[in-house]
Parts: structure tokens; sequence; C-alpha cells
């Protein structure tokens, strides 16, 4: 086993916080305050606009609830890969990766389609100020998603080498955070404003 | 922790999800409103806690995060007369 692959196995041993890890950690602090400071506006503004409630009913929530599994999956794909990598075996962990970027590009693929009909309806992110946050706040998560897949491909590489296998275990923080937004997105954007 | 406890956090995650739709479904009321959320809060703590570790994280890692929630809370309490009062009062005149 390599020596990285040991230090994973160490991780949980270990009494102070892999420098990764630690970083992963100061990353997403800083995400929360950019994300929550939206989301923050955009509450404080629904408070103060009940007739959003009227956009709101336009939202897709079928394709609202297909994306909330496709991200869940994904979450359970890259913990199993995390613990693959854990236990040494980089060629499964390398695998349910591959499995996370295929569920990652689905959840692109129904909100290109998602925007596409809403585009198409005539709902723009000028046609009033719910779907300027609509657009602004799942666009942004789009971008994070972007920016995992991309984070996990790049990862992914080094595990089928055998290479810094730890790294499973960052992106995959990383990845879950991006699912933890959408788990406030999707009641915010699809659920709750009909009311 | 082992995949048979990842697998059935998963489970747990997608009733929720059926949970928060069922309320969504059943009537324009702030109950459902609350409900929705605070199955929310139940999901997004299972993924925070079980899928990424955070109960096993050390203390100072939690209270990294909470600061940033703390922020968006002092964000909020600080807006609210400006969007809700002053802006509110502007817009009805």
């Amino acid at each position: 086993m390599s020596t990285a692959a040991t230090a994973t196995l160490d991780r949980y041993e270990s009494p102070s916080v892999a420098t990764g890890r630690m970083g992963m950690w100061w990353v997403l602090a800083s995400e929360i305050v950019i994300f929550g400071g939206a989301v923050v506006c955009y509450l404080l503004y629904r408070w103060h606009h009940p007739e959003w409630a009227e956009s709101a009913v336009h939202t897709n929530e079928l394709i609202g609830v297909i994306n909330t599994v496709v991200l869940l999956t994904s979450s359970l794909t890259i913990v199993l890969a995390h613990d693959a990598a854990h236990h040494g075996d980089a060629a499964r962990a390398k695998r349910l990766m591959g499995f996370t970027i295929l569920l990652g590009l689905a959840f692109l693929c129904f909100k290109a389609y998602e925007y596409s009909h809403e585009v198409a309806a005539g709902f723009t992110p000028v046609k009033n100020l719910f779907w300027s946050f609509y657009y602004f706040l799942t666009g942004l998560h789009a971008l994070h998603i972007v920016a995992g897949l991309i984070a996990i491909a790049t990862v992914m590489r080094g595990v089928g080498r055998r290479e810094n296998m730890q790294r499973v275990e960052y992106v995959g923080i990383y990845w879950h955070f991006v699912d933890v937004v959408w788990i406030f997105l999707f009641p915010l954007l699809y659920l709750a404003p009909k009311f | 922790m082992n995949r048979g406890t990842y697998i059935k956090i998963y489970f747990v995650l997608l009733a929720m999800v059926g949970v928060s739709v069922l309320l969504g479904l059943a009537g324009h009321t702030r109950i459902a409103v609350a409900g929705i959320f605070a199955t929310a809060l139940f999901k997004a703590s299972l993924v925070l806690g079980y899928y990424m570790h955070l109960k096993a994280e050390k203390n100072w890692v939690k209270w990294m995060l909470g600061s940033g929630v703390a922020c968006l809370v002092i964000l909020f309490v600080g807006l609210v007369p400006d969007i809700v009062y002053v802006y509110g009062r502007i817009a009805g005149n």
C-alpha cells in the first residue's frame, strides 16, 4: 500500500486535522457566507413580496425533485468512493467517482432542460426579481457543480494510479456541501415560495 | 462508519424528500412551510454529520463553520429594518 493510502487509513486516529481537509473546511466556511448571503437577501425580499408566489408556481417541481434525488445519490456514491479509498481499494473508488461524475452531468442536463423551457415560456432573468434570484441562485449552484466535476475528474486520474488517495475525501466534502446547498435551494425555490 | 450506514442514511434522505414534497402538496399553511424547512434542516444535518463526517471532526472546525452561519444571522437581523421597514414604507408611498 502506498504512503498516501496509509496516511488515509491513519486519518481518523490522527490527533490533528490533515492540511488538505483543513483547507477544504476553510473554503466551505467562505462558501457558507457566499451562498448564505444570497439566500438571506432572497428571504428578506420574499418576505416583502407575497406576489412572488404567482411566479413560483411556474418552477418545475418534478425536475426539482428528480435533481434532488440525483444529487443525494451522487453524495452516496462519493462517500462510498471515500470509503473505498479509505480501505485502499483504488479500482472501486475510481468506479464510484465515475458514477458521481455521471450523476453530476445528469443534474446539469436536467437543469439545462428546465432553463430552456422556462426561457421559452418567457421567464427570463429580467422578467422580475423572483426570476433574477432564481437564475442567480441556481446558476451559482450549477457553477459549483461544474467546479466539483472538474475536481473529481482530476482526483480520479490520480486514484487510478493509486496516488493521493486522501484527496477523494477532500473532493467528497466539497461535493456534499454542494448537495447541502441544493437541499436548501429546493424548498426555497420549488416548494415554499408557492405559499 | 461502514457502507451499510451510508446506504441507510441515503434511504432516510430519500424518505425525507418524499415527506417535504407531500408537505408541499398538503396545503398552503405556515405549518407546512415550517415542516418543509425542518425537513431540509434534518437532511442537511444528516449529510453534514454522516457523509461529511462533521460528527467526528475537531471542535474548531464546527466553530469555524458555525461562525459563518452566525455571520448570516447578523446579516439577516441587520437588514430586516432596511428591507422590510424602510423599503416597505417607500413602496407603500
